[in-house]
């Protein structure tokens, strides 16, 4: 039985891998053995529901409790150090997103995932629905021809259950929407299309974390437009432009992808499941992301997990938008 | 430097005077917020945002201290628009807190208001909502609960606010992209409007005015605006042409129904097997069609609130109380406005031409 230890009992916690763990836990394939967050009543919340969990005071006090698997769900500030101690001590790795909030610290933990014996991965939930897989499929099969333009809009009102306004501070990182849901973004368009030949970005902030953004990314012949905004909804879509054809995928919105040509839609795909993904819904991804790590403890395939190496290169493409960020033209000001 | 709390700042309105009071560099801000994600768009700029539920006295009282004065700008249900004024009242003493400048509005004159309606004017029984009676409801408490904690109450009442942000700008925008948008036919289509930048120019002078003290004031824009002057603009710039806007009467804009037809006629889901490459088409579980075929014409939706809104044929002038009272003469033309309120839609991921 794979022993699990989670590091960060915040909302991605309590609301994603609380299930995930419990799924696991129950089918007698690991088990909790404790957690730690500065926040004691929400580590022992979550300790409660797992009858061999303790919340524990220190990073020491977790990696001591023998266990096979250190969850790292806490702040991103927090990440190197806690996935590099757990790594040095050989303890498997899941890091959530983002893994690092420097390229020095995410080759830190680059060099820690190389030295240890157990798998490292960084959590990226997205390569475990079921759209983004068959959209890879089917741009390396070319089913829009040569694949044009890609255009891409996340947004709406942010309304993550975030603990506190600390969640914001520009020194604790990953609370600009570029951190947030653009880490996701730039991870998929890696995933895809491979590295990108140029990056042009530009945001909002104004001496805070951005709440809008827009990333111009060219990946040979295809060009990509990303717009992220925390203020405003607008359709969220995911559209692809090829030499014979288009196909959208309204994330959060759908399970289907729309497909069609000169402008007439033809037909929805509804992606397969293949155990290893899931359709819709993050907190089956997030299982089947925790089950694959589990797997990887094992020897098993664990397929889809985000290597180190991988990882690195999203937060180099990360520090490449904010290298050339601009800000962002609003005359209404 | 006076230090205002913004009561509701990742709201519209909040969240400009957060903008605005910030930029402007005279005010001291502190955002505060009921819950910490409602910090994303403050947390924009270098401040320390505050979390209270408007309806915790205590907590309340917390994140007004150290604050002159406090604009209160909570959007919510009419329960959280009443509930929160005896609470902030009380709050206000304990933070010592000087005035509060409460934004009400011009509905609680009815969506469509008697002619001659000035700020005294008695409070309609008829043509009222549930939000029009929970701010009737907010501003008497907030008189007696003010006078009873020895604070100044001001409070503004805008009609429609439109602007970046605003549901009358982004949200009139989706309806023309919709087919949803109208004008009616055969009414007036008077609209008591004020552009964001302009309430929050009148909300800075309440904060000061001694004279304010007490009052309720009207906010409009400087022109004389009728629903076209919202709508029209927003349309060419996206690229529908004028006469493609519906022109339905009050009778036919109530009676729309609440959903409407999908537009798409989509062929047969088999087509799009054969834009698949070789060897995907079997790792797909299905293809279907993403909506049955339909033959009848679209049916718009028309929102029941605007038609009512659209009916009205009162401009509420007032009596001059804001400008003699604050010296308000709104900043920003309307013709400025609608540049900027269009400038936002197109950072906002609009159409804009």
């Amino acid at each position: 039985m794979i022993r699990i230890a989670i590091s960060g009992c915040g909302a991605v916690t309590q609301l994603y891998y609380r299930p995930a763990l419990q799924a696991l836990c129950d089918g007698g394939e690991a088990m909790l053995a404790g957690a730690l967050d500065p926040d004691r009543t929400a580590a022992k919340r979550l300790c409660d529901a797992f009858p061999d969990a303790r919340p524990v005071g220190s990073l020491d006090n977790l990696l001591a409790l023998d266990i096979d698997l250190l969850v790292v769900a806490s702040p991103p500030a927090r990440h190197a150090e806690q996935a590099c101690a757990a790594a040095a001590a050989g303890i498997a790795v899941l890091c959530e997103k983002p893994m690092a909030l420097t390229v020095a610290d995410a080759e830190r933990m680059v060099a820690a995932a190389k030295s240890s014996s157990a798998p490292f991965a960084v959590a990226m939930v997205r390569r475990f629905l079921s759209q983004p897989r068959t959209i890879r499929e089917m741009i390396a099969g070319e089913a829009l021809g040569k694949l044009q333009r890609i255009d891409i809009f996340e947004g709406g009102r942010f309304d993550w259950p975030i603990a506190s306004p600390a969640y914001f501070d520009p020194k604790r990182g990953g609370g600009g929407v570029l951190e947030d849901v653009g880490v996701h973004v730039l991870d998929l368009l890696r995933w895809w299309l491979g590295e990108p030949d140029t990056v042009r970005f530009a945001d909002d902030a104004l001496g805070g974390v951005a709440a809008n953004c827009a990333i111009h990314l060219g990946f040979g012949p295809t060009e990509v437009a990303v717009r992220l905004s925390r203020d405003w909804y607008r359709p969220n879509a995911y559209r692809f432009t090829g030499e014979r054809g288009w196909l959208e995928w309204a994330i959060h919105e759908r399970d289907e992808l729309e497909q069609g040509s000169a402008g007439e839609t033809v037909g929805a795909i509804v992606p397969e499941r293949d155990g290893q993904c899931a359709a819709g819904g993050y907190e089956q991804a997030i299982a089947a992301q925790l089950r694959a790590m589990t797997d990887a403890i094992r020897g098993k395939a664990g397929g889809g997990l985000v290597s180190a190496e991988d990882g690195l290169q999203t937060i180099r493409l990360l520090d490449q938008c904010r290298q050339s960020r601009v800000p962002m033209a609003m005359e209404w000001l | 430097m006076t230090r205002i709390a913004i009561l509701g700042a990742g709201g519209f309105v909040g969240n400009r005077a957060v903008e605005m009071f910030h930029l402007g560099g005279r005010r001291q801000v502190v955002p505060v917020v009921h819950r910490a994600a409602a910090l994303a768009l403050a947390s924009r700029f270098e401040l320390e945002g505050r979390v209270a539920n408007a309806l915790d006295e205590v907590a309340m009282a917390r994140a007004l201290s150290g604050c002159d004065a406090v604009v209160a700008a909570v959007a919510g249900p009419p329960a959280t628009i009443v509930g929160m004024i005896a609470p902030l009242a009380k709050a206000a003493e304990r933070a010592e807190v000087r005035r509060i400048v409460y934004l009400s509005s011009q509905m609680v004159h009815g969506y469509a208001p008697e002619p001659g309606t000035v700020e005294g004017s008695p409070f309609p029984r008829a043509r009222q909502t549930a939000y029009s009676r929970a701010k009737i409801a907010a501003e008497r408490t907030l008189r007696v609960a003010s006078a009873a904690a020895g604070i100044e109450c001001v409070i503004l009442r805008p009609g429609i606010v439109y602007g970046p942000r605003s549901r009358w700008t982004g949200g009139i925008a989706d309806d023309l992209l919709a087919g949803d948008a109208f004008l009616l036919s055969g009414a007036a289509g008077v609209c008591n409007a004020v552009y964001v930048d302009n309430l929050v120019g009148a909300i800075d002078l309440a904060i000061d005015h001694p004279e304010a003290a007490g009052a309720a004031l009207f906010v409009n824009d400087a022109e004389a605006l009728n629903w076209a002057d919202l709508v029209e603009p927003i349309a060419a710039a996206l690229g529908i042409e004028r006469d493609a806007i519906a022109r339905p009467t009050l009778a036919e804009a109530l009676a729309s129904g609440p959903s409407w037809t999908q537009r798409k006629v989509i062929p047969p889901a088999k087509r799009a097997f054969r834009l698949l490459p070789r060897g995907l088409a079997h790792s797909l579980r299905k293809v279907r069609p993403s909506a049955p075929a339909q033959a009848d014409p679209p049916q718009p939706h028309f929102s029941h609130e605007m038609a009512l809104l659209q009916s009205s044929s009162v401009r509420l002038l007032g009596n001059g109380q804001a400008e003699r009272l604050l010296g308000y003469r709104p900043a920003v033309a309307h013709r400025d406005a609608m540049r900027r309120s269009l400038a936002w839609l197109r950072f906002a991921g609009y159409p804009v031409a």
